[in-house]
């Protein structure tokens, strides 16, 4: 191994080299530690190895330029921390080392860049210090050399010392009372934690009841089916994305929930009084109806497949039941707003029972089942149910059921064989063809509002206290809970609960705000009075809509949304049949789609009438001119001539057409003078001046120019040299920068033509200045180098080879723009010089003029 | 070495010769040396030194601050390891001190108890050693730049001084009076040096680019004008003989009396016999030399061949004299060097700078201190067996290259 070192190698030694070029010319204020690892690593292998760092390191010291002298210190720094050898050597040469490093010699000040050399200083004094200290012992000239700069230099090292010393312990103490505050801060943290988390848990819980009171989530609704499948489908899809909307009227007491999923939603309807109920199921692929009435208790099944559907209704007591289940006509009659079933029985009107409405693509509600009579719709839609499972719902509607209640029951129809009779019958009854209908709904998550009654109006308000306190205050403790103990603590057991608790605000939140809570302002007693007339009863909005609903975009003139993703899940009863009414009546939009000219207020029709007009004009217009040509020849040459020849206005010209030399002008009148009485005789020569300008005019004629402008909508955009782009907006060539050509974000032209053609003109314009002969000539007596040899060979001009070479480094050869530059300027110009010191003779003259101008002698002698 | 002693013992060589060959070989591995120190005592620069010639014991330095110090530089402590002690000192405090730089010390040949000193006050004063006292004081109408005693005068006691005007004089200490005026430079005197030989042989050189040999004995004129061209002057002289083309400001002659060295602005050292006055031309090389004051040379004593030490700005350099080849270059101080002065017993030299220190140019033979240090590290270590030792001496010397560069 030792002998092996003995030898430098080559490659090692290259290295070396590539990594002080490396780190020394990076131009940054400390060093790149992996690379100075590499370095060490390379330096560690043998003393010899050392030197040759040292002499790298001592020669880059030497360049004039400090940001080199200063990476090239660190370097040094670095290796005299830890190899002896290199110790030898620096201090053998310590003298020059202190020369460079901190202006020992005042003839030879630190290069240029300012910071860089300050900070070299500084850094050069402290290590030296430490140097001392460390090895002061065994290297004498170390000793000297501090001590000569201790006294002759008047260093105050016991300064930097104290100095450094002071820092550190400041540090320490900053430590310290950051830690002290971290302690205490996660103290109070923990305090306010068991006080309030407590709290926070109880709210949430609260809310959470309160919401789980007002939206049932659907798992509590088809508990009693027993439907697992679904259910548990339900559940799981509850978590992603559920909205549910709860009515609850207060009529006779119906309640409407919905709850719709991404995929499946629910609704149920709940009625009081005469008890009725619907359940509306609907998955991906199958949806289920069911409702029951009591009372005079009718059901209504309807399941819809992926393939089939199938409805069954059925009233019992008096009246027949009628059920429409055509699946193919509703998914087909999108375009209508509403697809009805009424049941078109004469019975009174008890009980309202609602009003599934499941949206498709197009916002629009398929069917609305409105049942106004008492009777029981069970619907079942069965996806892909066994038979137990729609037996067993059968049978739980059965015991729902009151007396009469006759069952028709659907089936799934993948067991045909078993119950074909039945099927057939239920075919003929509802008047279908067969089971092969498809009816595919998309649900879609909606906004889903909430009307706010009496019933719920104290669950809404503890709901909203709760929502107002989570917001204001727990949230924000909470979020600085984490704060606290994600920056200081180290329990993270205590840091997930927290987290966990935050999350479950933040559900709570989103939970709230998703719901649309639409406020209760009226008195609440009229509410069902208003479900029978056909009043508008819109919900109030204040001013300012930011979302307008689809069905009144075109009253609003918006074009119709083209795919909505929103769908409505619930529109009560009243609702529904207002928006049924409305757009029945009347709207902004068909009032002007179809009897647009029939009002002459409105816009359109104006719009027509102008039309009209100016159609009628243009006709005329173009029936009088061609009249006359058609008259005097049926040439077509001259047909085409005319057909080309423009149209324009009869003028004077025009009239004189024929002999343009009687002419004449309009007189014009001078009225110079005053006086009406004597006309001023001599009023030719204006006359005729007048009559040449206004014959000049008459004889022009003005056509405007047909084209159309088209403004210049990009700017030249070539780089300037303060940075900016040129901001000229030419339409083709730029007086400055020639012709426009594409450019990128930085300026450059991204066309390579246009690079290229760029390229050889610079080059052009480079030789085309240059006189090389005058330029060497210059060069020659001048002793400095212009970079006239750039272009031929490179690497001559030093200073220019230098800057492309180490980009990193300030260039320190730039002349700075400063004020003291500025006024220099200004000052020293010749002319200015000139200008003052003419100034100054003149005050001189004029002083001794004053002085001795009167005397006699002076003036003698001064000839 | 050993054959050397080995013949010695034989009676084989001559006594001169083994000494000869011991203290050239000593000279010629001058270091800086790590053990001996000389005590700061001024916050001046040092601008000149001087060893007694009695007992070479006694170290006389000037400062620039008016100050002068005497340290013993013999070892009697017995540790290796030795800081020189002053021995006393005209201080700032000391009301008969110069009150402006001292440019020229110099100890009275004969004993101990009395030195002179001089400087850019005019003024040349000389000294009782043990009061601290000055016995007696001259003043000059300009600075003085050196002032010289002969080391091997008998018949007279005079003081040869150089100062601003063109004349030499010499002080009779006998009669306390400016006893003689030589005339013949035309500038100022920057050195004036007797001959260790010739006791009324003096040289002086100064601003005038020329160096003059006396003879004190005839107060005519100077009985030499060194020419540096040896009477073969290239182009009309109209200025006279010239030793330099810059004023000469170091001035030595060689142990045995025999050579003259001087040391010009022109950044050249030249050789002259001392008898014939010729220029020896022997080429030293280009040493920068930009001081207007006086530069104290010395030529080694007992060697062969001798050895030149030169202050080089912030260095000393060493020269073969006769044969004018570099032999080494003496690097520590950091400042320019002023003076330096060799002692011949122990082939040591001491050097003063503007850097305000002395220091001590020891040989440094076969690493003999660092062997030193090991025995005593270890004997140390035998005796208390505490770790300060290990820890603290080997760390230092030792390469300490952290772990982390290993992977």
């Amino acid at each position: 191994m030792a002998k092996e070192s003995e030898v430098l190698d080559h490659t090692l030694c290259q290295e070396m080299a590539k990594y002080v070029e490396e780190l020394t010319t990076s131009g940054r204020p400390a060093l790149n530690p992996d690379i100075m690892k590499s370095f060490k690593k390379i330096c560690r292998v043998s003393s010899l190895y050392c030197e040759q760092a040292y002499h790298l390191l001592i020669t880059q010291l030497e360049k004039g330029h400090s940001e080199i002298r200063l990476s090239a210190f660190q370097m040094i720094e670095e290796l005299f921390n830890r190899s002896h050898c290199f110790r030898e050597l620096l201090i053998s040469n310590f003298q020059h080392f202190l020369e460079l490093t901190v202006e020992t010699d005042y003839d030879n000040p630190l290069p240029p860049p300012k910071a860089a050399s300050d900070l070299l200083k500084s850094s050069a004094y402290s290590a030296i210090q430490k140097w001392y200290d460390k090895f002061g012992e065994e290297y004498k000239r170390l000793t000297l050399g501090f001590n000569f700069l201790k006294t002759c230099k008047k260093i105050d090292f016991n300064g930097i010392r104290s100095r450094t010393e002071l820092q550190q312990k400041q540090e320490k103490e900053k430590e310290e009372k950051l830690k002290k505050i971290a302690k205490e801060r996660m103290e109070k943290t923990l305090e306010q934690m068991n006080e309030m988390l407590e709290d926070i848990k109880n709210t949430i819980t609260e809310a959470k009841t309160g919401f789980q009171l007002i939206l049932p989530s659907p798992d509590d609704f088809f508990i009693e089916t027993g439907e697992d499948e679904t259910s548990l489908i339900t559940k799981s899809s509850v978590e992603n994305s559920r909205t549910a909307t709860c009515t609850e009227i207060d009529d006779e007491t119906s309640k409407t929930c919905t709850v719709t999923d991404g995929e499946s939603s629910k609704t149920c309807t709940e009625t009081d009084g005469e008890s009725s109920k619907t359940c509306t199921e609907t998955d991906g692929e199958s949806s289920k109806t069911c409702t029951e009435t009591d009372g005079e208790s009718s059901k209504t099944c309807t399941e819809t497949d992926g393939e089939s559907s199938k409805t069954c209704t059925e009233t019992d007591g008096d009246k027949v039941t009628t059920t429409t289940d055509d699946d193919l006509t509703s998914g087909s009659n999108s375009n209508q707003p509403e697809c009805e079933v009424k049941d078109s029985s004469d019975l009174e009107i008890n009980n309202i029972s609602t009003c599934i409405s499941s949206k498709n693509d197009n916002d629009k509600p398929i069917g609305t089942l409105t049942s106004k009579i008492e009777s029981e719709n069970c619907s079942e839609d069965l996806a892909t149910d066994d038979k137990t499972n729609s037996s067993s719902i059968k049978g739980s509607n059965s015991v729902n059921n009151d007396s009469e209640s006759d069952e028709n029951c659907t089936e799934n129809e993948m067991d045909d064989d078993s119950e074909s009779d039945e099927e057939e019958n239920v075919l003929q009854e509802h008047g279908l063809h067969s089971f092969k209908y498809n009816l595919s709904i998309d649900m879609t998550p909606g906004v889903v509002s909430l009307q706010e009654t009496d019933d719920n109006k104290d669950l809404l308000q503890t709901l909203k206290d709760h929502y107002r306190l989570i917001v204001t205050k727990y949230k924000p403790t909470v979020n600085k809970w984490i704060q606290n103990l994600t920056k200081y603590g180290d329990k993270e057991d205590l840091t997930k609960s927290v987290i966990d608790v935050k999350t479950d605000l933040d559900s709570l939140l989103s939970k709230y705000n998703e719901m649309n809570i639409i406020p209760d302002d009226k008195p609440d007693v009229e509410m069902e009075d208003d479900s029978d007339d056909d009043f508008e009863d819109v919900p109030e909005k204040e001013g300012y809509e930011p979302t307008i609903p689809p069905h009144k975009r075109a009253e609003y003139g918006l074009d119709p949304l083209p795919t909505s993703t929103r769908s409505e899940t619930v529109t009560q009863k009243p609702k529904a049949s207002t928006s049924k009414n409305t757009s029945g009546f009347w709207s902004l939009s068909k009032t002007i789609e179809q009897k647009p000219e029939s009002d002459p207020t409105t816009m359109k029709a104006n719009f027509a009438r102008l039309q009209q007009q100016t159609s009628s004009t243009s006709a005329t217009s173009n029936q009088s001119k061609p009249k006359v040509p058609l008259q005097v020849s049926g040439d077509s040459q001259k047909d085409k001539l005319l057909e080309k020849a423009p149209v324009v206005p009869y003028g004077v010209d025009l009239e004189h057409w024929e002999n343009p030399d009687k002419m004449e002008a309009p007189m014009v009148v001078n009225y110079d003078w005053l006086n009406t009485v004597w006309a001023y005789t001599e009023r030719d020569n204006g006359e005729s001046k007048a009559d040449q300008d206004g014959l000049a005019a008459l004889k022009n004629r003005s056509i405007s120019f047909a084209g159309k402008f088209e403004a210049v909508k990009w700017k030249c955009r070539a780089p300037m040299p303060n940075g900016k782009f040129c901001e000229r907006m030419d339409r083709f060539k730029c007086p400055f920068h020639g012709k426009i050509i594409a450019r990128n974000d930085s300026g450059q032209p991204t066309d390579p033509k246009d690079i290229a053609s760029l390229s050889s003109q610079h080059d052009d314009i480079d030789i085309l200045l240059r006189d090389p002969e005058l330029e060497a000539d210059i060069e020659a007596a001048l002793g400095i180098d212009l970079g006239s040899s750039k272009g031929k060979k490179k690497g001559k001009g030093k200073g220019k080879g230098k800057q492309k070479k180490y980009p990193n480094l300030t260039d320190i050869t730039e002349v700075k723009n400063t004020s003291r530059n500025r006024l220099e300027k200004k000052i020293f110009k010749r002319s200015t010089m000139k200008r003052v010191a003419a100034d100054l003779d003149e005050l001189d003259n004029k002083k001794a003029r004053d002085k001795f101008g009167n005397q006699f002698v002076y003036q003698m002698s001064q000839r | 070495m050993l054959k050397f002693l080995f013949e010695r013992e034989q009676g084989l060589l001559d006594p001169l010769n083994l000494r000869r060959a011991e203290s050239t070989r000593r000279t010629f591995a001058l270091e800086l040396s790590r053990h001996r120190d000389v005590e700061m005592t001024s916050q001046g620069a040092v601008n000149s030194i001087d060893i007694d010639l009695i007992e070479s014991r006694y170290l006389l330095s000037g400062f620039s601050d008016g100050t002068a110090a005497i340290h013993d530089v013999v070892n009697q402590t017995g540790n290796v390891k030795y800081t020189c002690k002053v021995v006393c000192k005209i201080d700032r405090h000391n009301r008969y001190k110069h009150k402006t730089s001292i440019q020229s010390v110099c100890w009275y040949p004969l004993d101990t108890g009395i030195f002179t000193t001089s400087g850019t006050d005019k003024l040349l004063k000389v000294w009782d050693t043990n009061n601290l006292i000055p016995v007696d004081e001259y003043e000059f109408s300009g600075i003085v730049y050196q002032h010289d005693l002969s080391p091997v005068a008998t018949k007279h006691c005079l003081i040869a001084v150089g100062c601003q005007s063109s004349r030499l004089k010499l002080v009779d200490l006998k009669s306390g009076a400016s006893s003689h005026m030589l005339k013949g430079h035309q500038s100022s005197i920057y050195c004036v040096k007797w001959s260790p030989k010739d006791e009324f042989i003096l040289a002086s050189g100064g601003a005038d680019n020329r160096v003059l040999l006396w003879d004190v004995r005839s107060a005519k004129g100077a009985m030499k004008v060194l020419d540096q061209y040896n009477g073969k002057a290239p182009s009309d002289n109209t200025t006279g003989n010239t030793a330099h083309h810059g004023a000469i400001n170091g001035l030595t002659f060689t142990s045995d009396g025999l050579h003259l060295i001087s040391y010009g602005t022109d950044n050249c050292i030249r050789l002259w016999d001392a008898n014939s006055g010729k220029n020896c031309l022997i080429n030293y090389g280009n040493v920068p030399n930009d001081t207007k004051k006086l530069v104290q040379l010395s030529v080694s004593n007992g060697c062969s061949p001798d050895v030149l030490f030169i202050p080089n700005r912030s260095n000393i350099d060493m020269f073969d004299v006769y044969s004018g080849e570099k032999i080494d270059r003496l690097k520590g101080h950091y400042n320019s060097v002023n003076c330096c002065k060799f002692h011949s017993p122990t082939q040591d030299v001491y050097s003063g700078g503007n850097d305000r220190n002395i220091l001590i140019w020891t040989p440094d033979t076969d690493s003999s201190y660092d062997d030193h240090l090991k025995t005593q590290s270890e004997l140390h270590v035998k005796e208390s067996s505490a770790d300060e030792v290990r820890t603290t001496r080997p760390t230092v010397m030792i390469d300490t290259w952290s772990s982390d560069e290993d992977d």
